[in-house]
C-alpha cells in the first residue's frame, strides 16, 4: 500500500520533467522495483528451465562421468568429439536434415501454396496436403516403416509391377536412409509451411498483383518480383522454424532406424541421447548437447539478425 | 495516344444473370479526358477494369485505336492505371516502382533513368526516389502512382478513384494538378469517380452510369443544363435539383399553387403513358423568392445553411395534399428565418421529364 502511494506521489515530477528531487529518486527506485516484480516470474522461468539446465549440462561436459563417478577432464570430451567419426557423421546428417528440410517442405509448401491459391480444386488439394500434418511424428514413422522396410509396401509394389530390380534396402544404407527419412518428414511437414505461405499470399493486396499485370509482369516474373518479396515476413517465420526443427530432428529417426545401422543415420539429437542414456557417458553426451545448443542458437541468431537487418 | 471505343460491351459476373455493365456504347476521342461517374455499384469501375483487361468482356467489344483488345491480356493493351489505394510495390523504392514496367520491357537503362527523372520532376518527387512507399505521405504515394503511369507513356491512362484516399484539401489541389497534367501530356484518359464535383471539374466529357446502363454522356455544361433523364438531373448538382412529380394540366404542370406553362408539344409528350402526371425539376439556384400574392409556391422554412456568400434554404411545401421537401439557394446576407413562410417562383423554364419514363422533354 505504501509503495503504491509513493508511486503516485512520484509520478508528477517525473512527467513535468522537473529538477531531480528526493521524491523523484525514490520514485524511480520503486518504479524499477515494480518493473522487476512484473518481470520476475518470466525471468524465474527462464532461469529455472533454460539457464540452469544449460549451465549444469555445460558444467557436466567437463567431466568424465559414468553416472557413478565423476572426474574433471577439462575439454577432453570436446577434443574427443572432434576426432570421433561417429560425431562427424552425426553432424553431417544434421546438416543434410537442415538442407533437406529447407529444400523440400519449405520450397514445396511455397510452390503448392502458390499453385492452389486461386484454382478451382485448390481447397481439395490443400486438404490432402495438410492432413498428414495432423498425424503425430510416431504415427508418421510407423506408416513409413510399413512402406520402407525391406519387405515393405514399396518393395512389394516394385516387384508386383515388374520393377523388382529397383528394390532397395531403404533404411539400411547411408545416405539413402537419411534421404528417405527426410522425404517422410516432407510428406508430413509440407502442409504446415503451405498453410503459412497461403496466409501470406492472401495478405498480398489484389490491386498490387493487378498493377503488376498492367506493368507487364506475369508467370515467373510476377512470382519473383512481386509475390516472393511480399511473402517475406512469412518466409522468415517458415524458414526460421524449419531450421530449428530440422536441427532438433529426433523422433522419426529414432523410430525408423534408431540412428542405425550402427550410428549411420544419427543426428546430433540422437547422438546426444545415445551417449547419455544408452552408453551412460554423461559428460560426453553433455558435450554433444552443448554443441547442438550452440549450433541451434547460432543458426537462429545469424538468420534472424540477417532478416532483421535487411528489412 | 489513341481513341477508345466501347462497342456494346457487357460484363456479367459469374453466378449473376444481370449484367454489371450492360451493352455500353461509348466513343472516347484521342486526347480526351472522359469521366465515368455514378453511384456505388453502377458499373463504372467494372467498365474501367474491362478496358484494362482485368475483367472479361462477355459480350460486345472494346477497341483501342480501332483495334479490338477484348481478348488481349492487360500487358498487351499499352495502358497504365492508377488505383484508388495506389497499389505501389511496397518492397521497391519510388524509383523502382516507376521503373518496373520499363525494366520488364527491357528499356535501356539510360532511357529508364531519363524517363523516371522526368516524371519525378513533373510530380515533385525527386527527393523521394530512394524511399519506399511506407515512408511517404498519402499525397506523395498518389503522385508516385501517377508517376508510374506517366513513365510508361501509354496510349491510355486509366484512373480508378485516385483521389478518394486523400483528405479534402489535398483532393481539391490534386484534382487540378491531374487535369493540368492530362492537358499537358494530351494522353487519352478514362477516369472513374463517384464524386460529381470531380466529374464536372475534370472531365472534357462526363458519362453517367446507373445499374450498368449508360444514362448520358456529354460535356459538364450540357450535363448540368440539359440532363437527359430524372436520374442524371438528380445525380448531377449539389444540392440536388428539386424534382417533383405533379399533375399535368392542359397548359402545363401544376406545382401546388404555381402554374408552369408548357408548349402544346411538351404537354403531348409529357402525357404519353404518364397517367396525367408530369415530372418537374428546378435547381436550387433557379428559384426566386417573391412576395405573398405574386403567384409563388408557399414553403415553410425548416433549415438555413449559411455558406458565406450563399445560403441554402431547406423547407417543405404542400403539393396536392402531400408535403414535399424543397431546397433553394439565396443570397447569404438576406436569408429567411426558420419557421418563416416564403414564396418560390422558378426564374426560368423548369426541366420537364415524362413521369413514366423519366426522359427529358424539351420545349
Amino acid at each position: 500500500m505504501e509503495v503504491v502511494t509513493t508511486v503516485q506521489k512520484a509520478a508528477p515530477p517525473a512527467t513535468r520533467g522537473g529538477a531531480p528531487t528526493e521524491g523523484r529518486r525514490r520514485g524511480s527506485a520503486s518504479r524499477a522495483l515494480w518493473i522487476g516484480a512484473f518481470l520476475a516470474p518470466a525471468i524465474l522461468l527462464v532461469i529455472v528451465l533454460l539457464a540452469v539446465p544449460f549451465l549444469t549440462t555445460a558444467y557436466r561436459s567437463f567431466f568424465d562421468d559414468n553416472g557413478l563417478s565423476q572426474k574433471w577432464v577439462g575439454l577432453a570430451n570436446y577434443a574427443a568429439l572432434v576426432s570421433d567419426p561417429d560425431f562427424g557423421r552425426s553432424l553431417l546428417n544434421t546438416v543434410m536434415w537442415v538442407a533437406g528440410t529447407l529444400l523440400l517442405p519449405v520450397l514445396l509448401g511455397l510452390v503448392l501454396a502458390v499453385l492452389t491459391n486461386s484454382v478451382r480444386w485448390g481447397s481439395v488439394a490443400r486438404t490432402a496436403v495438410v492432413i498428414p500434418y495432423a498425424l503425430s511424428g510416431s504415427a508418421t514413422a510407423l506408416l513409413w516403416q510399413f512402406l520402407l522396410q525391406s519387405d515393405g509396401a514399396i518393395n512389394q509394389t516394385l516387384t508386383a509391377v515388374g520393377l523388382g530390380s529397383w528394390q532397395q534396402e531403404w533404411l539400411l544404407h547411408w545416405p539413402l536412409n537419411t534421404i528417405v527419412m527426410i522425404i517422410a518428414t516432407t510428406w508430413q511437414a509440407t502442409g504446415a509451411s503451405m498453410i503459412l505461405f497461403l496466409i501470406g499470399l492472401q495478405t498480398i493486396p489484389n490491386e498490387i498483383v493487378e498493377a503488376a499485370k498492367l506493368d507487364g509482369a506475369s508467370g515467373l516474373r510476377m512470382f519473383w518480383s512481386v509475390v516472393i518479396p511480399q511473402l517475406r515476413p512469412m518466409t522468415v517465420v517458415v524458414v526460421g522454424m524449419a531450421i530449428v526443427n530440422s536441427l532438433k530432428t529426433f523422433d522419426i529417426v529414432w523410430l525408423l532406424t534408431q540412428g542405425g545401422p550402427g550410428t549411420a543415420s544419427e543426428t546430433l539429437a540422437l547422438t546426444m541421447y545415445r551417449e547419455t542414456f544408452t552408453l551412460n557417458r554423461y559428460g560426453y553426451g553433455a558435450a554433444v548437447s552443448v554443441v547442438l545448443t550452440i549450433v541451434v542458437v547460432a543458426a537462429s541468431w545469424l538468420y534472424l539478425r540477417r532478416q532483421a537487418r535487411s528489412r | 495516344m489513341a481513341t477508345v471505343t466501347y462497342d456494346a460491351a457487357s460484363r456479367i459476373y459469374p453466378g449473376s444473370t444481370k449484367p454489371a455493365v450492360d451493352a455500353l456504347n461509348l466513343d472516347i476521342e484521342d486526347g480526351e479526358f472522359l469521366v465515368l461517374v455514378g453511384p456505388s455499384g453502377c458499373g463504372k469501375s467494372t467498365s474501367l477494369r474491362m478496358l484494362a483487361g482485368l475483367e472479361d468482356v462477355d459480350r460486345g467489344a472494346i477497341l483501342i485505336d480501332g483495334k479490338d483488345v477484348s481478348n488481349l491480356p492487360p500487358k498487351a493493351r499499352d495502358i497504365a492505371m492508377v488505383f484508388q489505394n495506389y497499389a505501389l510495390y511496397p518492397h521497391m523504392t519510388v524509383f523502382d516502382n516507376m521503373a518496373f514496367a520499363l525494366k520488364l520491357r527491357k528499356t535501356p537503362k539510360s532511357e529508364i533513368e531519363r524517363r523516371v527523372k522526368e516524371a519525378a520532376a513533373l510530380l515533385n518527387l525527386q527527393e523521394y526516389l530512394d524511399r519506399k512507399p511506407k515512408a511517404l505521405s498519402g499525397g506523395q504515394r498518389q503522385r508516385v502512382a501517377m508517376g508510374r503511369a506517366i513513365v510508361r507513356e501509354p496510349q491510355v491512362f486509366l484512373m480508378d478513384e485516385p483521389l478518394s484516399n486523400l483528405d479534402a484539401k489535398l483532393r481539391v489541389q490534386t484534382r487540378s494538378q491531374i487535369a493540368a497534367l492530362q492537358a499537358r501530356l494530351g494522353t487519352t484518359t478514362v477516369y472513374v469517380t463517384h464524386d460529381q464535383t470531380e466529374a464536372l471539374t475534370m472531365g472534357h466529357r462526363v458519362a453517367v452510369l446507373k445499374d450498368g446502363l449508360l444514362q448520358q454522356v456529354d460535356t459538364p455544361r450540357n450535363m448540368y443544363d440539359k440532363p437527359a433523364n430524372v436520374f442524371v438531373a438528380g445525380f448531377i448538382g449539389s444540392p440536388a435539383m428539386n424534382i417533383k412529380t405533379v399533375k399535368l394540366g392542359d397548359n402545363g404542370a401544376v406545382l401546388g399553387g404555381l402554374a408552369v406553362p408548357l408548349t402544346r408539344e411538351a404537354v403531348a409528350k409529357a402525357g404519353e403513358g404518364a397517367d396525367g402526371k408530369v415530372t418537374v425539376g428546378f435547381r436550387p439556384e433557379d428559384v426566386q423568392l417573391v412576395g405573398e400574392g405574386d403567384g409563388g409556391l408557399s414553403m415553410t422554412v425548416d433549415l438555413v445553411e449559411e455558406l458565406g456568400s450563399d445560403a441554402y434554404v431547406y423547407g417543405r411545401a404542400d403539393l396536392d395534399g402531400a408535403e414535399e421537401q424543397f431546397v433553394i439557394r439565396t443570397d447569404g446576407r438576406h436569408t429567411p428565418n426558420m419557421g418563416d413562410t416564403v414564396y418560390l417562383k422558378p426564374q426560368s423554364t423548369p426541366h420537364i421529364f415524362n413521369a413514366a419514363t423519366g426522359e427529358r422533354i424539351d420545349g
